[in-house]
Formats: C-alpha cells, structure tokens, sequence
C-alpha cells in the first residue's frame, strides 16, 4: 500500500485521528507521518481553546447585566498592563499581579477549573511565617475582646499593647 | 552516568513516576510579558543559585541552553523527557537545569518561570515528590515566589494555579489496548478529574501503548492528597491490565504467544526499523517477559531505557549527525539487535 500522502513510499504508518467525534485514519509513509505529526506539535492545543472559551464565557450561574460585562472587558493589570481581553484569548497571565486585577472575573472560572477556590497545599516558608504572624494577631485581637468583655482590664491593657507593637513592627516584633 | 530510567526492572506496567512543580519570580512578569533582558537576567539567576552554592546540587546539575541548542540536541532532550514539547519550540531564551543522571531538571522560562521536574523509575511518585520538594526549598531560599495565601504558587495559566504540582505515571497498557477496553477507561478517568496523554504529553500519541496519566486539579488538594488520589486511580488500571492479560493467556494463548514471538523474531534479524515500528515490537516483547511467555534472552538495558534511546533524536545523537531516514532506519535495526546481542 502507498502512503497516502506523498504516493511514493510504501504506507508504514496508521495514523487515527479523532474530529469532532468522527474517526478518520490515514497510511503514510514514516516520513509524512512525522512531519504531520510536527504539524500536530506546533498546532496550538485543543484544551487551549476549551480554556480560552471557558475564560470568555458570561460569569455562569448567574447573568451579568450588560453593563457588567463592559466593565469587564475594560479590566487591565496596573502592573503588566494586559487586558482581560487579551487575558481571555491567550488564556496566560502577563504577571502575579494580575490575579487581583482580574480577581472579580477570575474566581467563578477558577472555581470552574478546580472546583474550589482554596490553596491547603505546600507554603514557601517565608508566607508561611506571615500567614503565622497575621494569625497570631488575630488570635490576641479575640482575646482582647474576651478581655474587655470579662472586665480584665489589666490583661486587656497589655494585650493591647502587644497589639500595638505588633502591627506597628511588624514581623521582627512578633518574637517580643 | 547511567540515566534514571536504565535502572527499571522489565516487570513493570507503571514505568515510571514523574512530579511537575510550576513556581515563578514574584518580581518578573510572566512569560508572555518578560522581555528578552528580563528572560536573560532571570536564567542567569536561576544558575547561579544553584551552580555557584557551595552545596552539593552545584556539582551535580549543569545548565544547557535550550534556545541556542541545536534541533538534534534539543530533540534528544524532549524524548528522554529532560524539557517539554513547549520548551522546544520557545523562541526566547530559555534553557534547562538537568542532574546528571536526568531525574532531575528545572526547566527556565517555560511557560512558568521555573518548572521544577522530577522522575522515577517505577510506581514511586514519594520519591520523585520528596527530591522536587527538596529542590524547590532550596530554590525558595532565594526566590521570593509569587505566591497568594488563597491560591497558592500563582501561575502563568490558571489551570496549574494552587500547588502547582502535576503528578503523571507512565503507564504500559497494551492489553488493555488490544482488547479495545482502554477507552472506556479513558473515559472514566476523564471524569474523575485526571488527563491521559501519549508518551510525550500534550497532543502525542500513544506509541509503544505508553500512556500518561495525570491530574487536572491542582487547587485545593494538598500534594499528598493529588499523589494519593492519582495512586488509587492508577492502581484501578493495572488491575484491569493485569486482569485482561490473565484473561488472554485463558483463552488466546497460542495466538498471543505467535504473536510475541513474531515480534521478537523481527527485533532480532531486521536490518531496518523506523521508530514506530521498533516500539510496536518492543511493546510486544516487554508484554511477553512481564507474562513469562517469552522465555529468551533479555537485553543489556531494560526496554523502557531501549524506547528513550531509538527515539530519532537520541539516536543520531549517538551515532552522528547528517544520515538520511533510511540511514537511521538502519542504525535503530543494528543498535537494537547489538543490545540484544546479535550483531
């Protein structure tokens, strides 16, 4: 049998593809095979364009008012300066800031995605010494309350002033 | 230096384990918007990071230039899986940190700043996951990540975003493939949350009856928890493999057995075999050991190390630059029957 596609060599090569559900095979020589196939290779991938949709698609579950939708397309990051135009067709950010640029559009589709919007994974250690001091803070604000309301004013005064030095020296202070 | 995938064993249906960190520079632009001296000034970071330490990963890794690397070297490197397919075709700077035995390498300037891999061979995903951990805490000493408390290590594509981590297994299913079940279960998987690929990722095929399977979430699952879904799907797979290929030796043995041995005879006395077909073949003769159907000499390498080095790329390599089709066609038939020791 001869390949298909140049009609010279002998066909080596069954090759199936997949199109829009319909099955079509083809016998090609190992040479048209590989170069279809780098064809293939600098094809941009289909689940690229399942994102890009997703990513341009009406927020679901809910149908924006028009004016929304607007104010949508007008998002740009202050940092990078991508649109969430152009966001939405390459379906890549320009930079770390534009996920609180985009913040309003982007967690319904994250949520998507994911099915949740919450990291519980591994954390750089330097986050997680921050994550470790915002929630001491809040945990001494609680107390203060506590404080307050039990009238353990002498408490609440140095709780207070641990508070103070806290959010006022931030992180180095937090050993005090 | 022996690589990482010659050290299997031929009795595996998961050939090997590989883990995917994606982090970037909190303080360059991502990919798409990082400018030529951006991308420059951040390789060179990178390498001096883990180069010039005075540890021991300085002596083990080397740096390549994938950007101005040649085609042949560039493509030897995808098919042992050192860069990705899009690591190959970038056309700004960009190149990879590899270990010298390739289980490690840190591709700079993918589509992430870094994308931190690790492999293993066999079912083994802890231990590809505890040294990419490893690396990456090393790298996070001077590197501030971009990273958000609610979502995690942020990422140039918000389908990686969370953990960042992609955990695949490569898994050899050629009688599921042959009973025409494989696509059902391809299906399921779908459904569950996971990705199957070819041998080499995204929108390749499965040669050789390779397949890759891998998870889609990243947010809101902890590493351990993606790792042990993955190995819980995973083990579901080479059950039915396992059952199909009792099932075959029930009722079609002699048709099996004729076939294994066909193949086995064509790997011994072919003069010349295009990359397609030796995989086809060697397929077929790991299936025939793993079944204690083919009772002959084993080669010097195991055969997925044998799959890595027919590859074009890694071939020519080898054996010099400049041969036409038939040419290499030629060396492939001659390298495997010298590994099976008929030359």
């Amino acid at each position: 049998m001869l390949c298909e596609r140049c009609k010279k060599n002998t066909a080596s090569v069954h090759v199936t593809h997949i199109n829009n559900g319909e099955k079509v095979e083809h016998y090609l020589c190992e040479q048209c095979a590989k170069e279809t196939e780098s064809i293939h290779f600098n094809t941009p991938i289909s689940f690229q364009d399942f994102l890009t949709g997703l990513l341009d698609m009406p927020l679901m579950g809910k149908s924006p008012s028009k004016g929304a939708t607007d104010k949508t397309a007008l998002l740009q990051c202050p940092s990078c300066k991508m649109t969430y135009d152009e966001f939405s067709k390459i379906g890549r950010f320009g930079c770390s800031e534009c996920y609180t640029a985009f913040k309003s559009r982007l967690m319904p589709i994250i949520k998507n995605i994911h099915g949740i919007n919450e990291h519980i994974g591994k954390l750089p250690s330097s986050a997680a010494d921050e994550l470790k001091f915002k929630r001491e803070l809040e945990q001494l604000k609680k107390e203060l309350k506590e404080a307050i309301r039990l009238e353990e004013f002498e408490r609440a005064a140095q709780l207070r002033d641990r508070i103070r030095s806290m959010e006022q020296g931030g992180e180095n202070e937090k050993m005090v | 230096m022996k690589k990482w995938y010659e050290d299997s064993l031929d009795t595996d249906i998961v050939v090997s384990s590989r883990i995917r960190l994606a982090r970037n520079y909190k303080k360059y632009p991502f990919s798409v918007k990082l400018s030529l001296p951006q991308a420059e000034k951040m390789i060179e970071e990178t390498k001096k990071i883990l180069l010039e330490g005075n540890t021991v990963l300085s002596r083990e890794f080397e740096y390549m230039s994938v950007f101005n690397n040649k085609l042949v070297n560039k493509r030897a490197m995808m098919e042992s899986h050192v860069i990705s397919p899009e690591l190959v075709r970038k056309t700004s700077p960009c190149g990879v940190l590899v270990r010298n035995d390739e289980s490690i390498s840190i591709m700079v300037n993918e589509e992430d700043h870094l994308r931190i891999q690790s492999m293993a061979a066999g079912m083994n995903l802890y231990k590809a996951w505890d040294l990419a951990d490893k690396i990456d805490n090393v790298l996070e000493e001077s590197i501030e990540y971009a990273f958000d408390e609610a979502l995690g290590y942020l990422t140039s594509c918000p389908t990686n975003v969370g953990t960042g981590m992609r955990a695949s297994y490569m898994l050899h299913l050629p009688a599921l493939e042959w009973s025409g079940q494989l696509q059902n279960i391809l299906q399921a998987i779908g459904k569950l949350g996971f990705t199957v690929r070819g041998l080499y990722g995204e929108g390749t095929k499965a040669e050789g009856s390779y397949y890759q399977i891998s998870n889609q979430i990243t947010l809101g699952q902890s590493e351990s928890e993606i790792i042990d879904n993955l190995d819980t799907v995973t083990m579901q797979i080479v059950e039915q493999e396992k059952t199909i290929r009792e099932r075959i030796l029930k009722d079609r043995k002699i048709e099996f057995v004729d076939k294994i041995y066909r193949s086995y005879g064509i790997i011994k006395y072919a003069k010349v075999l295009t990359t397609k077909e030796a995989m086809t073949y060697l397929s077929d003769i790991k299936m025939g050991y793993e079944m204690g159907i083919l009772n002959e000499p084993k080669a010097k390498i195991n055969i997925y190390g044998l799959v890595m080095n027919i590859q074009p790329g890694n071939l020519q390599k080898k054996i010099g630059l400049d041969l036409n089709n038939q040419e290499i066609d030629e060396k492939r038939a001659s390298f495997i029957r010298e590994q099976f020791n008929y030359i």
